[in-house]
């Protein structure tokens, strides 16, 4: 079979769904920043994570943790500023993010399985926020 | 044609979208939870009549029915390293277009099986993929296409509206009828008797 191009939203939705099944958290968030179809379409998994964390800080973080149990793993999302962004002091600058860093933590430790770098495509952090699921 | 019976030596009469005709055991053809729903108690007087999908794919979407009739139940998608070698020609020899009407008949056929190994394929190729790389491979719906869809959504949403409102009326009039008082209930009826014979007398 080919694989150069491949209309997976002309499929059907059962059949979307059920490719979206077999990707894993990184993939999910990649694939909502194709069109907003595909972001109703991810959103519309119900996948469940155990808890989402923001650290707001002079960079934004968005961490989710699979297994808050035995802390099986972690991914974050860095949300890098703009070069020059100068807030008041003792505030935090509300910020359109230029580049956007993943990281995945394996375990506790600091051991990083993976990690991508892209120019944010456009995404304010409200907008971010909206694309991990609500129901956590 | 055929009888409902659950031998696996029935044949069952398919009718593909060219009017085509041919054979598959009703082994392989119970796979489909669309066929189980549609035509196994009540059984089919005549060829039975997917007409929305060719002779070749549906040929093939049953050649792998009737390759998997004696795999044990089916218990979630397999890994494509633990696919047999039969399971991985059947799929490395479709081309593309073949590959997509066989996720389409197989979707629509309900079988469970097959529509796993073929979307587990496709995630397969997609994994690892960053949004740019996706959007190379995914190929995004025209506007046009949207459109239609979207229209296709708000039709069907409009028909279950409807269903849903006469369905809130029959269930609001019923609970109507039962909150009133037996006294009330009484009376009620006995006005709208009243109101049919003066209307009949009026006539």
């Amino acid at each position: 079979m080919s694989t150069a191009t491949f209309p997976l939203l002309r499929l059907p939705e059962n059949a979307q769904r059920k490719v979206l099944n077999g990707f894993d958290a990184i993939q999910l968030i990649n694939f909502s920043l194709l069109s907003k179809n595909a972001k109703q379409l991810a959103k519309s998994l119900n996948h469940a994570i155990d808890k989402i964390c923001l650290y707001v800080d002079d960079v934004i973080f968005i961490r989710i943790i699979y297994d808050v149990e035995y802390q099986e793993g972690s991914i974050v999302w860095s949300l890098l500023p703009p070069r020059q962004i100068r807030g008041r002091r003792g505030t935090v600058p509300i910020y359109m993010p230029r580049r956007v860093l993943v990281v995945k933590r394996l375990h506790h430790g600091w051991l990083f399985e993976e990690i991508e770098e892209y120019q944010n495509p456009g995404l304010s952090i409200s907008e971010w926020l909206e694309l991990f699921p609500s129901g956590v | 044609m055929t009888s409902p019976a659950s031998s696996s030596e029935v044949k069952y009469l398919i009718e593909s979208s060219e009017g085509n005709t041919f054979d598959v055991s009703g082994a392989a053809l119970r796979q489909s939870n669309t066929f189980n729903a549609m035509f196994l108690n009540i059984g089919a007087d005549g060829p039975i009549p997917f007409t929305d999908y060719n002779e070749a794919t549906l040929k093939k979407v049953f050649e792998y029915c009737e390759h998997s009739v004696n795999e044990e139940n089916y218990s979630g998608p397999k890994h494509q390293d633990d696919l047999s070698k039969w399971d991985l020609n059947f799929f490395n020899e479709m081309d593309q277009k073949m590959f997509i009407d066989v996720i389409n008949a197989s979707n629509f056929l309900d079988i469970e099986r097959l529509t796993s190994y073929c979307c587990e394929r496709i995630a397969r190729m997609l994994r690892g993929k960053n949004t740019q790389e996706m959007i190379k491979v995914i190929t995004l719906p025209t506007a046009e296409e949207l459109e239609a869809k979207q229209k296709v959504e708000e039709k069907k949403a409009a028909a279950a509206k409807k269903v849903a409102e006469k369905a809130a009326e029959t269930a609001e009039k019923t609970e109507t009828l039962e909150e009133l008082p037996v006294q009330q209930l009484v009376q009620t009826t006995r006005n709208k008797l009243t109101r049919k014979y003066l209307s009949f007398s009026n006539e």
